[in-house]
C-alpha cells in the first residue's frame, strides 16, 4: 500500500479526497480471520473461523451474544472488537430499561454508525481496526448488518469479512436466491460452506476452529462451539469442496 | 439549572382532569374521559379533550394536572420521532415502559409529574400482521407505579367503578364487541356523574382498533337519572 505524507493522522485529507488512516484501518480488518453472516426470512446466522496463536493456546472467541435477540461476530483487531461488542450490549440493556422490550436492530446499527464515525473525525483518535457482523431478529424480521472501520454500516442479505473473504462472498452471490426460504439448518450449512471456501486447500473447518451463532423467530440467540458445531460440520462434509481460498496476499497476521 | 440556588418541587396540581375509564374489547381498546378541566372544585375549562393520539396504534389519556400532561405531549412526540429514525412506530408497551421510567424517576426526585396516565393501544407482535396484534392498556400513577390491565377506572372512578366494570368484563371478557364495551363505559360514566363533584356530563369515547387505528371520540352529553337525589339523605 502507499506510504505518503497525508497518512499521518485521521484528520488529514489526501489531495485525492481520501482518508488514508481510515483505509489502513480497513486493511487491519481484512487481515483478521474470516466470518460469514446470512439471513433468511426467519433467521440470521453468523459463523466465524477462530484462530489459535499456537498449539498451547485456546481458539479466540469471535462471536458474542449481545441480547436474547442479537449477536455479533468480529474480524480484525479482536480487542477493538470486544469493546464494540460490549458497547452494543450496553445499548441493548439501556434500551430495555426504558422500553421494556428488545432494541430494534436498526437502532443498534445507528448507534454503531455514530460510534465508529466519531473515531474518523477527531484528532487524537484512531479508527477501530475491526469489522463487525450484527445478526439480529426483531419485529421487522431477520437482519445481518455489516460494519467496518470507515463507519460504513450496511444491511446485507449475506456477507463475509476478513482474510480471503472474497471466496466466501462468491459462494454467497452464487446462492443468494436460496437463502430467503432456507430452514435454519440449511442456512447454517450455507454459511459453513461459504466459510470453508476462505480456507487454503490443506486446511479444514473443525469443531475447534469454528463458531456458529444463530437467532430467529421464537429462537433466542444461541452460540454453538465445539461439540455442537461438530453436528453441523458433518452436514458440510457431505458437500465436496470446489474452491480453495485463492485470495492472494501476505501471510495473515496472527489475530 | 443551578442546583444550589433553585429547588423545584411540585406542591399541588393546579388545573386537573378526573377519572379515566378504559376497557379492552375483541380487537382494541375504548377509553372514556369527560371534557372538563377543573380548577379545584370549579369547572373552569370545558370542551377540553383529555385524550392524546400518539400514533396510529397508541392513545394516551390523563387525569391530574393538565399542564403536566401538556408538557408530556412534547416529550412523547420526541419519542415518536426518535423511533421514526429507525423506521419504527412506537408501540403502547414501549411508551408505557418509557413513561413508567420517567414518572418513577421524577417521583424519586420529589418532583412528580402529577398525572395518572392510561396508555391504550394495539400492540403489534409482528410487523404488518394484524392477526397477531393484541389490545393493550397500561396505567401509570404519579408515583411511578405501573401495571397492565384489561380494564381500568382511575381517579374517583377507581373507587366507584372498578367493580361495575369488572362485573361486565366477567360476562364476556375478551369477546366483548366494541358496542358492548362502549355501553359499559357509558353506564360507568353515569355513576361518576352522580358522585364525583369534579366530573362533567359532556364526555368523549376514543378508541384504538387493530383495523381502524386510533379514532378520537366526538363529544356526547348525558343527563342521567337524578331521581336518586330525593332519596339521598342529605338532600332537602
Amino acid at each position: 500500500m502507499f506510504r505518503n505524507q497525508y497518512d499521518s493522522d485521521v484528520t488529514v485529507w489526501s489531495p485525492q479526497g481520501r482518508l488514508h488512516q481510515v483505509e489502513y484501518a480497513v486493511e487491519a480488518m481484512k487481515q483478521g480471520s474470516a466470518t460469514v453472516g446470512i439471513k433468511s426470512e426467519t433467521h440470521a446466522v453468523i459463523v466465524a473461523l477462530k484462530r489459535a496463536q499456537n498449539e498451547l493456546s485456546s481458539h479466540q472467541k469471535k462471536i458474542y451474544e449481545i441480547d436474547t435477540h442479537s449477536g455479533v461476530s468480529i474480524a480484525g483487531l479482536l480487542s477493538d472488537g470486544r469493546i464494540l461488542a460490549r458497547f452494543l450490549q450496553t445499548e441493548c440493556s439501556s434500551w430495555r430499561w426504558d422500553y421494556k422490550q428488545p432494541v430494534p436492530i436498526k437502532k443498534l446499527a445507528e448507534a454503531m454508525q455514530l460510534k465508529l464515525q466519531a473515531n474518523t473525525q477527531y484528532y487524537g483518535r484512531r479508527p477501530f481496526g475491526v469489522g463487525i457482523l450484527i445478526a439480529g431478529y426483531d419485529k421487522d424480521g431477520a437482519h445481518i448488518i455489516q460494519t467496518d472501520p470507515s463507519a460504513e454500516v450496511v444491511s446485507m442479505h449475506g456477507t463475509s469479512i476478513g482474510a480471503r473473504s472474497q471466496s466466501a462472498r462468491t459462494y454467497l452471490e452464487r446462492n443468494v436466491d436460496k437463502f430467503e426460504k432456507s430452514t435454519p439448518e440449511e442456512l447454517i450449512v450455507h454459511a459453513l460452506l461459504a466459510l470453508r471456501d476462505t480456507l487454503p486447500a490443506e486446511e479444514n473447518l473443525s469443531a475447534q476452529n469454528t463458531s456458529i451463532g444463530i437467532v430467529g423467530k421464537d429462537s433466542p440467540f444461541n452460540l454453538l462451539d465445539d461439540a455442537q458445531v461438530a453436528v453441523h460440520l458433518n452436514q458440510v462434509s457431505t458437500h465436496p469442496r470446489t474452491t480453495a481460498g485463492a485470495q492472494g496476499g501476505a501471510e495473515p497476521m496472527q489475530m | 439549572m443551578n442546583s444550589h440556588d433553585e429547588v423545584q418541587r411540585t406542591l399541588n396540581p393546579t388545573c386537573t382532569g378526573t377519572s379515566v375509564i378504559a376497557l379492552q374489547y375483541k380487537t382494541g381498546v375504548v377509553v372514556l374521559t369527560d371534557r372538563v378541566v377543573s380548577y379545584g372544585k370549579m369547572a373552569r375549562y370545558k370542551n377540553v379533550s383529555r385524550q392524546y393520539k400518539v400514533n396510529d396504534n397508541v392513545l394516551i389519556a390523563f387525569g391530574g394536572d393538565h399542564a403536566d400532561f401538556h408538557w408530556l405531549q412534547n416529550v412523547i412526540e420526541r419519542q415518536v420521532l426518535l423511533w421514526k429514525r429507525f423506521d419504527q412506530d412506537i408501540g403502547p408497551k414501549a411508551l408505557h415502559g418509557y413513561l413508567t421510567s420517567l414518572l418513577y424517576a421524577r417521583r424519586c426526585k420529589m418532583n412528580p409529574i402529577w398525572n395518572t396516565l392510561v396508555v391504550a393501544g394495539v400492540e403489534e407482535e409482528e410487523k404488518n400482521n394484524k392477526e397477531t396484534s393484541t389490545p393493550f392498556i397500561g396505567v401509570i400513577t404519579q408515583k411511578g407505579c405501573a401495571y397492565q390491565v384489561k380494564h381500568i377506572a382511575t381517579g374517583l372512578g377507581a373507587f366507584l367503578l372498578n367493580q361495575a366494570v369488572e362485573d361486565e368484563w366477567r360476562k364476556k371478557g375478551e369477546d366483548l364487541s366494541r358496542e358492548d364495551a362502549e355501553a359499559v363505559l357509558r353506564k360507568s360514566l353515569e355513576l361518576t356523574l352522580y358522585h364525583d363533584c369534579v366530573a362533567d356530563n359532556e364526555f368523549e369515547i376514543g378508541r384504538v382498533d387493530a383495523n381502524e387505528g386510533v379514532v378520537l371520540g366526538n363529544e356526547e352529553k348525558i343527563i342521567g337519572d337524578w331521581s336518586i337525589a330525593e332519596t339521598n339523605c342529605q338532600y332537602e
